[in-house]
């Protein structure tokens, strides 16, 4: 080795050091003395370079510049802006921020500055499972839902989050935590477990008394205003105090943090709850759920209601309760897992997917109910329940591509129709999550409210010009419309890509009390 | 902001310099320089309340700057930290004893960079306007990467020289 440690020290600061290089100096900066030191002030140059070039401040091609700066007195502390000064600035107002407001953002999400056809989609984690989860705030996230860089508070119940890395975390309430990226999260309160998998080793969780690194792969963290608990279950922990050197935890043992030393402790892993322990769970109360609903008596003024729930084979046939009603046909549409395990529901993603009914009679009130669970509405129209053509008195109930609810009777014919659109009810991120959209419609009123999730969203009063007098169905399909005639194959493509589980229609226009208690009768 | 945080903000921002000057030579993307400088005065700031006033704060806040780059390149699966605890011991050690008055030195750079000559000041510039690495200053200069590791070291010693020889060269 004949580079001489100025050498290294220069080579070091501008990356080019080898392996072998590098661990030479790393002896001399134990072994020569002053070296250390050199090292440090050489290190404060290039740091003063180096923000002085990228803050603007050593201009690049100011040479007009010194005689300005010979020819002042000037008192250096005051005039000449240190670019340190900006950036200390910057950081204390970061720091301080982050401690006063608890829901911060620690790394920026890059936003492209312009758009681009390209959907995106936000967030680190997404929330896979939940059980009995009561929120304490105004971020109350659902099944299925995107994290992304925020605060939870989780005053009881279980979640499951999976981190886009491929890190998955119980969390066990009362806890409060904060998401600040795939690879990092800070825990303040509670209890966690976590599974690293050797892909995403290196994720850090950072408590207030300092942070735990996994080196794969599983872990856990009590923590409360007292002590924190580190529980080595798996593999490989490091725990990095936030001012002190770290200690390697290994399998079978924890730590024990508080006011006092800090003791170790033997890994308890009984006391937190496992993936499998939360799926179990949740499988239970998915059943006793499913259990409750089938039980649940009949509704009133039903004019056709489509469970989704036949035992034996379904010969394509949509079973209705009611006996005067005939079953549905089913086309092309797939049988698949409805709202819970064990209960089914149908996919109308495949070409020409419909159940084709008829239902008659003459209405002043309807009402539409059913869960939906969207994957995209890539059409311009997507069919809930259409009747065959459009004549007068026909309904048809529909969602539009920006997810908006629509709602419409047809008129007479030079007077097509009113349109009621709710508020988008829908967007790509809820495409994990059953929806319970509801439209109810008086004609008398000539009045059309929506509903999502058993809360209302939009009630709207067509003009008296647009006054229906009774409201016909007849022929129709649930999930899609149009067919094609005699002569032309063509028709228009509106079947909705998702699935639909559990389908009503009533002959009154429900209350929304009766909307709401609907809705917590059926919801998963 | 209640006393304690402004106790800490005084220290911090006087101390900052050095804790940057440590962090800019363990990393070497100023990005990554930024955001462990982010995660260190977060980590700071929460352990505060244990820091004994009777230590040297550089000294302590470099330590957890140390921490935290340690921290930071495993989780960005980055190459770790080039050295082990003693000479990093050293170093911290080195850092927070820099002098208070290298900061008002280091205010002269300006007039000192117009002192170099044409190509050192090219190279001066590749290196820190533009953020290149020598590797990539060579092939736009059509030099041997090991001219260019030498000039940067020259026009370095050169720059400290200038600093340190004239200790109010602008009054």
């Amino acid at each position: 080795m004949n580079l001489s440690t100025e050498e290294l020290i220069h080579r070091h600061l501008d990356g080019t050091l080898s392996g072998a290089e590098s661990a030479e100096l790393n002896s001399r900066l134990k072994e020569e003395a002053g070296a250390p030191e050199r090292f440090a002030k050489m290190a404060s140059l290039h740091q003063a370079l180096s923000d002085g070039f990228q803050s603007g401040t050593l201009s690049s091609k100011s040479t007009s510049n010194v005689a300005a700066i010979v020819d002042s007195p000037i008192d250096h502390n005051e005039s000449f802006i240190s670019p340190w000064q900006f950036a200390a600035a910057a950081a204390i107002a970061f720091a301080i921020y982050q401690f006063a407001t608890r829901p911060s953002t620690l790394i920026p999400i890059d936003q492209p500055e312009v758009a681009d056809q390209e959907l995106h989609d936000t967030g680190y984690a997404v929330l896979t499972r939940v059980v009995d989860a009561q929120w304490s705030d105004t971020n109350t996230p659902s099944q299925g839902d995107f994290l992304t860089a925020d605060s939870f508070s989780l005053e009881s119940g279980l979640v499951q989050i999976e981190f886009l890395s491929g890190v998955s975390l119980v969390v066990e309430g009362d806890a409060e935590f904060e998401i600040l990226s795939s690879e990092e999260m800070n825990l303040t309160r509670g209890k966690l477990r976590a599974h690293v998998p050797p892909h995403a080793i290196g994720f850090q969780i950072h408590t207030p008394r300092g942070t735990a690194l996994d080196l794969g792969t599983e872990f856990a963290l009590d923590l409360d205003s007292e002590k924190c608990e580190l529980h080595v279950i798996d593999g490989e922990v490091e725990w990095h105090p936030n001012d002190d050197i770290e200690t390697l935890l290994t399998e079978g043992n924890g730590l024990r943090l508080s006011d006092a030393a800090p003791a170790q402790i033997p890994a308890e892993p009984a006391r937190f709850t496992s993936p499998n322990q939360l799926a179990a769970q949740l499988a239970t109360r998915q059943e006793k759920r499913l259990s409750e609903w089938r039980a649940q008596s009949a509704h009133q003024n039903l004019v056709a209601h489509f469970p989704f729930d036949q035992q034996g084979p379904w010969n394509r046939q949509l079973q209705p309760t009611q006996s005067n009603l005939s079953p549905g046909s089913i086309v092309a549409a797939e049988r698949v897992d409805g709202r819970w395990p064990g209960k089914d529901a149908l996919d109308f993603s495949p070409n020409g997917s419909r159940v084709r009914v008829t239902i008659l009679g003459e209405y002043q009130q309807i009402t539409f109910s059913t869960w939906a669970r969207i994957d995209s509405l890539d059409r311009q129209f997507n069919a809930l329940f259409l009747t065959d053509n459009y004549e007068e008195g026909e309904p048809h109930w529909q969602l539009t591509s920006e997810g908006q609810l629509f709602f419409s009777v047809r008129l007479e014919l030079d007077n097509l129709h009113h349109i009621n659109l709710s508020p988008p009810v829908w967007n790509h991120a809820s495409s994990q999550q059953w929806l319970h959209l509801v439209t109810t419609f008086d004609a008398p009123s000539r009045t059309t409210v929506h509903y999502l999730n058993g809360e209302e969203i939009s009630r709207e009063q067509a003009p008296a010009d647009k006054a229906v007098p009774a409201i016909r169905i007849g022929n129709a399909q649930i999930g899609n419309w149009g067919l094609p005639t005699k002569t032309d194959p063509e028709f228009a493509v509106r079947n909705l890509n998702g699935r639909l589980d559990e389908f009503a229609i009533f002959s009154t226009a429900l209350s929304p009390a009766e909307v709401q208690s609907l809705y917590q009768s059926g919801k998963p | 902001m209640d006393s304690s945080s402004a106790q800490f903000t005084r220290l911090w921002t006087g101390t900052l310099p050095k804790v940057a000057a440590f962090v800019g030579s363990m990393v070497h993307e100023v990005s990554d320089r930024d955001d462990v400088l982010q995660d260190t005065a977060v980590a700071a700031m929460s352990a505060f309340d244990r820091y004994d006033p009777e230590r040297p704060f550089a000294a302590w806040v470099i330590g957890i700057a140390r921490n935290q780059t340690r921290l930071y390149l495993r989780r960005k699966s980055k190459d770790p930290l080039l050295f082990d605890d003693d000479a990093l011991d050293n170093l911290v050690h080195a850092f927070s004893e820099i002098q208070l008055e290298e900061n008002d030195r280091l205010t002269k750079l300006e007039f000192c960079i117009e002192q170099l000559e044409g190509r050192a000041r090219e190279i001066c510039e590749y290196r820190y306007s533009q953020d290149l690495k020598p590797a990539a200053i060579s092939q736009k200069m059509g030099l041997s990467p090991n001219t260019v590791a030498k000039a940067l070291q020259r026009l370095r010693e050169q720059l400290r020289t200038c600093i340190d020889s004239s200790p109010t060269p602008l009054r």
